[in-house]
């Protein structure tokens, strides 16, 4: 090929640029919308310093860019491209790294003093605990976690703390919600779409009213729900003041052979007595504890008054 | 910003080069592939997030440090592992992409 002739080429615009561009916009421009109707409060907390989350998004996509052409100037030198930081950016991440240490409080996992205090208090058999077993529980375990979980709270009490669990489906979040629209990935629906989706709500009702109405908030709450048996528990009745309390009331589940645990939500009545079952479990807080059906489970209160802890793996 | 650590660049690049696009096309692209992807990482890491941590993510990642904001990921439970299966979602959409345009081209 003539050096005149690899010109007139090269000047060509490819045809598989302009449309591919427009699908790319595409993309951008539906994720923008996504989180715009999802996260209120924090564009607003963004607009209000002055700043757009489009332009945050942008700020950081010159590294790709520059990677693109780094990698164009390498191929062309014949050497081979490598993805990873190059050694300014490692700089950068490095002093960047010792910074953080100073700002950053790095979360203390409590899983390893979990486990050893279930070791020394919870009985082999699975069974209900005794009044000395939850007080010494209560506190190893509020002591592990950092904040208070207990078996006991404001004079409510579950039937047992202490029992088998079961893997329940997925609730219905909003009238009309199918199962298709119930995951945020191809990946969580790959993962969590074979355990199929309750008829209706929970027990205590939708989650919202309708999808527009779903909220970050309600989706954890769905997604880390908890089902308990509040028909077996002593003196339990679906008047406002008692159900208002246990309705999304956090509460916490360990597997007591590992020692992990997640931030629940009740809510969900089940299941029934004749399973042997003593609690429920959504897929993904199963999936997260890496509990199996009839796998004992521990579940605790969580003294959450001002709505500080995060539902989901601790 | 999230592109150096958890996009395999070169995986994406291999698709476009096959495009036959002029480099200008190819870095023009690139950038739109990370405004994208940064966009798609932001909204999966506010799903995971409470209110408070997510203006917390906000400033770390607007101030542009990305160490910051890599080690925000690395030490809050179970985000990395997060948005790794997301950026593999990502990576593998936008090679379909590329790959439904190359057909359209023949």
């Amino acid at each position: 090929m003539s050096e005149l002739f690899k010109f007139f080429v090269k000047s060509k615009k490819s045809r598989a640029f302009a449309p591919l561009k427009k699908t790319l916009e595409q993309k951008r421009k539906d994720l923008l919308a996504e989180f715009k109707e999802k996260h209120e409060q924090p564009v607003k907390w963004l607009e209000d310093k002055g700043l757009d989350i489009e332009e945050i998004a942008k700020k950081g996509s010159k590294s790709l860019a520059a990677s693109a052409f780094v990698g164009a100037v390498l191929l062309g030198s014949g050497a081979t491209a490598d993805s990873k930081p190059t050694p300014a950016q490692g700089k950068v991440l490095q002093g960047s790294e010792e910074k953080i240490k100073e700002v950053v409080k790095v979360r203390k996992d409590p899983t390893p003093e979990v486990k050893r205090s279930l070791s020394k208090y919870l009985p082999r058999d699975v069974r209900s605990l005794s009044r000395d077993e939850e007080r010494k529980i209560d506190r190893s375990l509020s002591e592990a976690f950092g904040f208070r979980v207990a078996t006991e709270l404001s004079d409510h009490r579950l039937n047992t703390s202490y029992g088998t669990i079961a893997i329940e489906s997925h609730l219905t979040r909003y009238p009309g919600e199918t199962l298709s629209e119930h995951f945020s990935s191809p990946h969580e629906a790959a993962i969590f779409g074979r355990f199929g989706m309750a008829g209706g709500p929970g027990a205590f009702g939708y989650m919202a009213p309708t999808r527009r109405a779903l909220s970050q908030e309600a989706i954890q709450r769905e997604k880390y729900y908890v089902a308990i048996q509040t028909f077996l528990i002593p003196g339990w009745s679906w008047q406002p003041n008692t159900a208002a309390w246990y309705k999304h009331h956090k509460v916490i589940v360990i597997d007591p052979r590992t020692g992990k645990s997640v931030v629940g939500s009740i809510a969900e009545s089940g299941p029934e007595k004749n399973t042997g079952r003593a609690f429920g479990g959504s897929p993904e807080l199963m999936y997260s504890l890496g509990l199996g059906a009839d796998d004992a489970a521990l579940i605790l209160f969580v003294d959450d008054p001002k709505d500080d802890i995060r539902l989901g793996p601790v | 910003m999230f592109d150096i650590k958890f996009l395999n660049i070169e995986k994406i690049r291999e698709e476009l080069l096959l495009l036959e696009l002029l480099e200008e096309e190819q870095v023009e692209l690139f950038g739109d592939i990370a405004q994208a992807f940064n966009q798609k990482m932001i909204n999966v890491i506010f799903d995971e997030l409470i209110e408070e941590e997510r203006k917390q993510f906000l400033e770390k990642f607007q101030s542009g440090n990305i160490g910051e904001v890599i080690e925000f990921i690395r030490v809050y439970p179970g985000l990395e592992e997060k948005i790794q299966g997301e950026a593999q979602n990502f990576e593998d959409e936008m090679i379909l992409e590329i790959k439904k345009v190359a057909v359209q081209n023949l």
